[in-house]
């Protein structure tokens, strides 16, 4: 994604390079997590829940879990521009109390390991949790469940799913803590990542969609074998 | 030297008359009566692939830890048997290039058995006296498809394990025999340990071996009766055009056999089938939502979706919703199957013996009548995979499945009433058109009618 990447680093040079060019000293120095923090219950909390955890309901205030945000780059990126619904705060706090908050949200919000995982683990726990509504390959569902597909993760970012897991987006239910800890988490989000894209020993994978490709697969080579029967019934001549 | 073997084993055996009459027998040249063949010898690379399967599967579900190279699963609980498909699959030379051949295989031997009965049915091939090879078809073709759901079933993986949970639903769901039914085939209620070999038994040694005897019966009463033929010049009721067994028919045969094994070996080594190991040890707890069969069961999955949930009482006995579609329909297929040749004769009152077929066109009820009963299966194969459907198309499942209730009436009535047309408008085209076939070096024989 080169238009976030750039936004990053647009981020990142605000972020560390304006100050000292300017010369500013951020007010009241201190501690910058005790600074986050207060930032956070001012500016964020509102929609993302006190702890992150994110808000659900109303859509312009819905923010979504920022427990899996360890990336301060793309934290910085996201309140600086202000992602869709989530309003822009370039303006409204000063580069200092930018990088604080932001170092808050990667430091203290973001709990959910992104380290430790087991994947073979996190393929038995995805079994259990999640296959019932996006299938073990991850490929997603379609339930009758007022309409809403459980998506296809195949797309989807550590952070974002390990974040899932705890907000519950829409109709998804959420696993608190008590349900599935940090480090399973880390090893369902381990496993979705490998299951995005698995080693094929067996060959094209056909987007795997499973027995449906395979059915058609085999339709397709049965009809060849009748054109062959009728080639070699014209005694191989065209 | 093989003259003296020859002769060694005519002089004990007195081959050479029934040899050189064999020789001598008469195969008609037309392409679709190949299709029973490439059913044949996916039959046969089944059977020699199978055998390298059977040499390294474990029929059980004792659980054991899994510490094989595929090490996403390293650690984990599962069946011994599902352990030993992954040992199969990593590690045993050439294991997963056999393995996809076999379900490869599978899927073509009841592609082919399909194709090639359809030929049976629009060509009237099944009219008398040739009735009873058309029961040994259908009769094969119900024990090819329950060979393929024993064989799919016994992976241990979450997908396998879904479809046992399923077949064993069905079967129990039958009014009053429903129990017994399922302590015959699943050994208690499922999931439980005398499943699995059980299936197996099944898998490679009961079905296989009725499948191998009545392909036997099969052409046996092929041989006896001889080929039917395409109308035609020359072609009558007691003559039989085609070429000779030997060498031009045999050759062409072996020439289709290799064939067919380079297609199956193709996809066996290219195109993945079946990937347990993705699909993790079954575990009765993890659902599996709209779990696919293989091909020849979608049609069943999706009458089960499709059918609206009712449940009601007979005779005091609760008949559950699945009964009606998972095993009913399908049962009734079989039996409409088994019973066609003799509904024919009752609908067209014609009860003399064939041996020259009709073209479809020549029968435009019966070729209705064809395309609409395989219209309406290929609408509920879509039925079976409406939630890949939904989500390729990002649809909404619920409103698919609505509109597939409606259009799996109207999709066969329009396909039936479209090939009625085009069959008269056909046969009128072709009304005084029989010239322009080359019966030059052609062999014939004469028909030894047994009535
Ligand atoms: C008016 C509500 C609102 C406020 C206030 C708000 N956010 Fe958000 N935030 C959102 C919404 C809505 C999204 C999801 C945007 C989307 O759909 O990508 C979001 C997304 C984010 C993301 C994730 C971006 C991504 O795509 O990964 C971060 C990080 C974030 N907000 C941080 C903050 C911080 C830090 C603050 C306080 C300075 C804050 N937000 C204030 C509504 C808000
Ligand atoms: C009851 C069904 C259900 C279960 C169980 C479930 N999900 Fe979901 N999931 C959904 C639905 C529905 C959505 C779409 C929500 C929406 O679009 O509003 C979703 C969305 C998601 C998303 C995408 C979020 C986004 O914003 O793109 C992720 C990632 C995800 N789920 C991961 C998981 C994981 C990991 C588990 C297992 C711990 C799981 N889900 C369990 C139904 C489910």
């Amino acid at each position: 994604m080169p238009k976030g990447a750039s936004f990053a680093s647009l981020a990142f040079f605000v972020a560390f390079c304006v100050p000292v060019v300017r010369g500013q000293a951020a007010p009241n120095a201190g501690d910058p997590l005790a600074r986050g923090q207060q930032i956070f219950a001012q500016h964020c909390a509102e929609c993302h829940g006190d702890h992150g955890q994110g808000v659900s309901g109303v859509v312009s205030i819905a923010g979504p879990n920022l427990q899996a945000e360890h990336n301060l780059g793309q934290v910085l990126t996201a309140i600086e521009v202000g992602p869709s619904h989530m309003p822009s705060f370039g303006r409204i706090l000063s580069v200092p109390d930018m990088k604080d908050v932001a170092g808050y949200v990667t430091q203290k919000i973001a709990v959910i390991p992104m380290q430790g995982g087991n994947l073979s683990e996190g393929g038995d726990l995805y079994a259990m949790y999640c296959s019932a509504c996006h299938r073990t390959d991850v490929r997603g569902g379609a339930l009758v469940f007022d309409g809403v597909n459980a998506p296809n993760l195949s797309h989807k970012s550590r952070a974002l799913v390990a974040g899932a897991i705890r907000w519950g987006p829409g109709p998804m239910p959420n696993f608190p803590p008590s349900v599935l800890t940090d480090q399973q988490v880390a090893s369902i989000a381990d496993y979705v990542k490998y299951a995005q894209r698995p080693p094929a020993p067996g060959g094209s994978a056909m987007h795997w969609y499973g027995p449906v490709a395979e059915g058609f697969a085999a339709w397709v080579i049965a009809f060849l074998t009748i054109g062959v029967a009728m080639w070699i019934e014209r005694g191989g001549k065209g | 030297m093989i003259e003296s073997t020859a002769r060694f084993v005519d002089s004990r055996l007195r081959l050479s008359k029934f040899v050189r009459r064999a020789m001598n027998h008469v195969f008609p040249d037309h392409w679709s009566f190949m299709l029973g063949e490439v059913a044949l010898y996916s039959f046969v690379i089944l059977i020699i692939t199978g055998v390298y399967l059977a040499m390294f599967f474990k029929d059980t579900t004792t659980p054991v830890i899994y510490h094989g190279s595929y090490t996403p699963l390293d650690g984990v609980k599962m069946a011994a048997a599902y352990r030993s498909v992954l040992h199969i699959s990593f590690d045993v030379p050439a294991g997963l290039l056999i393995r996809q051949m076999h379900h490869w295989a599978a899927d073509i031997f009841l592609a082919a058995i399909i194709v090639h009965q359809a030929r049976i049915f629009f060509t009237a091939a099944y009219r008398k006296p040739r009735e009873l090879n058309w029961i040994v078809g259908v009769t094969l073709l119900i024990l090819a498809i329950a060979n393929g759901y024993f064989g799919y079933s016994m992976c241990g993986d979450l997908l396998s394990g879904a479809g046992m949970r399923i077949g064993y639903a069905i079967l129990l769901s039958v009014p009053v025999i429903g129990p017994w039914l399922t302590f015959i085939f699943f050994g208690g209620t499922v999931p439980v340990a005398a499943t699995l070999p059980r299936f197996f038994a099944l898998h490679i040694f009961v079905v296989p071996a009725l499948i191998a005897a009545l392909i036997g019966v099969h052409l046996l009463i092929i041989w006896r009766q001889l080929h039917t033929n395409f109308p035609g010049p020359q072609r009558t009721e007691k003559l039989i055009v085609g070429s000779r067994l030997w060498p031009s028919y045999t050759l062409k045969s072996l020439g289709l056999f290799f064939l067919v094994f380079a297609l199956i070996a193709f996809l066996g080594g290219l195109v993945q089938i079946d990937p347990v190991w993705l699909y993790g040890p079954y575990n009765p707890v993890a659902i599996l939502p709209g779990a696919q069969p293989d091909w020849y069961l979608g049609w069943v999955e999706g009458a089960m979706r499709l059918f609206p949930g009712v449940n009601f009482r007979i005779g005091g006995y609760l008949v559950p919703e699945v009964f009606w579609p998972g095993f009913f329909f399908p049962a009734m297929m079989f039996v409409l199957l088994y019973v066609w040749p003799f509904i024919e004769k009752l609908i067209s009152l014609d009860f003399r013996p064939h041996n020259v077929l009709r073209w479809p066109y020549q029968q435009p009820f019966c070729t209705a009548l064809g395309c609409a009963t395989l219209a309406f299966l290929v609408v509920l194969e879509f039925a079976g995979a409406d939630d890949v459907v939904a989500l390729a198309g990002h649809a909404h499942v619920g409103a698919l499945r609505d509109l597939l209730r409606i259009l799996v009436f109207v999709v066969p009535a329009a396909t039936g009433a479209i090939s009625y047309l085009i069959c008269l408008w056909w046969r009128r085209r072709r009304a005084s058109d029989n010239a322009g076939l080359n019966i030059g070096n052609e062999a014939m024989e004469e028909l030894t009618q047994s009535q």
